[in-house]
């Protein structure tokens, strides 16, 4: 009995965390600003990004994507900028959906220069499927 | 105080007071334990969402309940439980051979190299102490004891 008056205890606090923590994930089931493989295929004319690191890059990445990570961003983003408009969208990708640099590169363009970028769920893992 | 009783609540403080200070460095960031939760690849978003908001206030509630005597022992149970959770994803991350980045103490980054060995270990001795715990101070030596 007590046991679950420790569990109830911390849920009520989790919720509580999920309101008011500027940290705080959002809490939905599908994760927001994320799309499949084919809901990215389906977007015409995007920018793909690969937020890998470069020799990553260097050694595969999907055709006519660019380099974009947080290591060389003030070398790279102005290439970006040059490749992207505001009609385009534009897809982040990483190796996998454990690699979280393609979540970080889709904050940074929001938070630097207002792109709402989606992330491609599974990356390049997804891809090579 | 027997120095026996000493070492028993030794056995029951130690683990709690450890998940406790886990479960305050992952509240900073739950944000960065949902990222160390995606290494894992057990869960999808909406539970993964789940695990990093409520599993730093299990561990925080775990510590604080065994500092009553009343509470002791759902708070002992309620680690008991943590941990063997932790042990199972850990596991399993071993044996599909993944790179993961622990999140036990917070954020913190993917490691070249994973001491799957270290982790399994420590969450092990831990659960070994509160077995102590439990058999020699807790419901355990209540329920021996009895006629």
């Amino acid at each position: 009995m007590r046991l679950l008056v420790l569990v109830g205890a911390a849920v009520v606090c989790a919720v509580a965390t999920a309101l008011v923590h500027p940290r705080a994930p959002v809490l939905a089931w599908r994760e927001p600003g994320v799309i499949s493989l084919e809901e990215a295929r389906a977007l015409t004319d995007a920018v793909w990004v690969d937020a890998r690191e470069a020799r990553e890059f260097a050694a595969g990445t999907l055709p006519g994507a660019l380099l974009l990570n947080e290591t060389a961003w003030s070398e790279l983003a102005p290439n970006f900028l040059t490749a992207w408009s505001p009609e385009r969208s534009v897809v982040v990708f990483c190796g996998s959906d454990a690699c979280p640099a393609a979540r970080r590169v889709r904050e940074r363009l929001q938070r630097e220069f207002g792109i709402k970028a989606c992330v491609l769920a599974g990356g390049l893992e997804e891809w090579g499927r | 105080m027997t120095p026996g009783r000493v070492l028993a609540r030794i056995c029951v403080f130690a683990p709690a007071g450890l998940l406790a200070y886990a479960g305050v460095l992952k509240l900073s960031d739950p944000s960065g334990l949902l990222d160390a939760l995606r290494t894992y690849r057990i869960f999808p978003y909406g539970v993964m969402v789940s695990v990093a908001l409520l599993v730093p206030w299990l561990e925080i509630a775990a510590g604080v309940a065994v500092l009553s005597r009343t509470w002791r022992p759902a708070g002992a149970a309620l680690a008991a439980l943590l941990l063997s959770g932790f042990l199972l994803g850990i596991a399993q991350a071993w044996a599909r051979g993944l790179l993961v980045n622990c999140g036990c103490f917070g954020t913190g980054v993917t490691a070249s190299q994973v001491d799957y060995a270290l982790l399994v270990g420590r969450n092990v001795l831990l659960l070994a102490s509160l077995g102590v715990w439990w058999r020699f101070d807790g419901p355990g030596k209540a329920r021996q004891s009895a006629p």
